[in-house]
């Protein structure tokens, strides 16, 4: 190797970008040229000052664990979405509780049989809420009034759903769209509070293929869950609806939040 | 916290230095270095799965961080010092040719040599072309390879290479020409 290519390598040589070969040879020549060496030594410590000089950064200066958790649960609501609230000091485990009463209180008709979710039908709303939530998919219609949101809904999708209102103030339903599941129309709705979305789906169960309702605990009344790749399922078939409500709470939270609240609402 | 929460932070966690020290050189101000990282990681969440965790990089996140840096330089008021060249500017750029000798430093002894580096070093470096610089820091500050280098910048692995050596050169330069305007020479002791 001549000097030449030396100076053309000595970089790469310092960053342990040549293959072993190269290398080799690179650090033949340096050890009988002294003019060579030299010139090593001394970009060697221009990289040595160059490395103080830019990770002078401490740990000061990062984002802790806590704000950072922090900045994601709050980032998991579209911006569109996240414009319409104001921040909430409420677990989110009490929204959920109070949409699985108020499935429960809000439909009054027996039990059409064991209903639960089968891991399809949770596969779909689950990826439907990803969807809204992580690609930031717009709602068509952005309330927090139910009865606006219900008939939008019905108007688009003939999903006769009518939203169940929510007694406490601490939660706000932002808005709906119309979605497909299963290739069947279905009405979809989310709720918020503090920064943690659920969602609400609603289809006519004569839409829903037989077989659909066949898994899933039994966690109280006629509700129904399922774990499904880290998201909460809860599904409660009244009439002609079958619902669908998705968090990202723990099933066991969910569940147990679910026995312990005691919601009034207003029936239909 | 939740499992993907977890394993997003199991990723980013020992990253974050580097991002750090990526986007201080990003930024014409320090106080933006916090919202610019913030955002880098936010970006990165919303994008993350967790089934992929093995084939995610760090690279990946560089990546996010610089198209958020490009995105205040076209929309925001926040000053952003990066540029972003074609390749037939890249090769325009004032440097020698790579098997040329380099520009010669006035003779000095070691400690003096190390004391001029420590002072001089910065200066140089925010006078280099910034896509220079850009090269360096994410070399050096980011310790990315010239690959994951390459990644980023959407350039082939050869020009980033090149880039390099052109970049290192042209900081000796500017540091030998910082020298003929300073103090005597001392005898090297070789």
């Amino acid at each position: 190797m001549r000097c030449a290519e030396i100076r053309e390598y000595i970089f790469a040589f310092l960053d342990n970008e040549l293959d072993a070969p190269l290398s080799m040879e690179f650090q033949r020549h340096v050890d009988s040229c002294h003019t060579c060496a030299q010139e090593v030594e001394i970009e060697w410590a221009v990289k040595k000052q160059l490395v103080e000089t830019l990770t002078a950064s401490s740990d000061a200066d990062l984002i802790d664990d806590r704000e950072l958790c922090s900045a994601l649960v709050r980032s998991s609501l579209p911006r569109a979405i996240r414009t319409l609230l104001p921040r909430r000091l409420v677990a989110p485990l009490a929204l959920a509780a109070v949409i699985a009463m108020a499935f429960i209180t809000w439909f009054s008709l027996p039990r059409t049989g064991q209903d639960g979710v089968d891991a399809r039908l949770a596969s779909l709303v689950v990826v439907d809420f990803q969807h809204f939530v992580d690609e930031g998919s717009e709602l068509q219609i952005a309330s927090s009034d139910r009865d606006d949101v219900s008939r939008w809904l019905f108007d688009k999708t003939t999903v006769a759903v009518s939203l169940p209102s929510l007694s406490d103030s601490r939660f706000e339903l932002l808005g709906g769209r119309k979605c497909k599941i299963d290739g069947k129309p279905a009405a979809f709705a989310i709720y918020e509070t503090n920064g943690s979305p659920i969602s609400l789906v609603a289809l006519n169960a004569a839409d829903a293929p037989v077989g659909w309702c066949d898994s899933g605990d039994p966690i109280g009344g006629h509700v129904r869950a399922t774990a499904f790749d880290g998201y909460t399922v809860l599904t409660l078939h009244r009439g002609s609806l079958l619902f669908a409500a998705v968090s990202t709470l723990p099933q066991e939270e969910f569940s147990q939040l679910l026995m312990e609240m005691d919601i009034a609402h207003e029936g239909n | 916290m939740h499992e993907t929460e977890e394993s997003f932070l199991r990723f980013v966690r020992p990253l974050q230095l580097r991002l750090h020290s990526v986007g201080r050189r990003y930024v014409a101000h320090t106080q933006d270095v916090h919202d610019l990282l913030q955002e880098t990681l936010l970006r990165a969440w919303r994008a993350y799965s967790p089934s992929l965790e093995r084939e995610y990089t760090p690279a990946w996140l560089f990546v996010i961080m610089r198209n958020v840096a490009v995105d205040w330089q076209r929309t925001s008021g926040r000053r952003i010092k990066l540029v972003s060249i074609s390749d037939g500017e890249l090769t325009e750029l004032s440097a020698a040719e790579p098997g040329e000798p380099f520009a010669e430093f006035p003779v000095m002894d070691e400690s003096r040599f190390r004391e001029f580096l420590d002072d001089r070093i910065a200066a140089a470096l925010d006078e280099l072309n910034p896509t220079f610089r850009e090269v360096l820091v994410l070399s050096v500050a980011g310790g990315l390879s010239y690959r994951e280098i390459a990644e980023v910048l959407g350039r082939p692995v050869g020009t980033v290479m090149s880039s390099m050596a052109r970049a290192r050169r042209a900081l000796r330069e500017k540091l030998v020409s910082f020298c003929t305007t300073k103090s005597p020479v001392r005898e090297h002791q070789s």
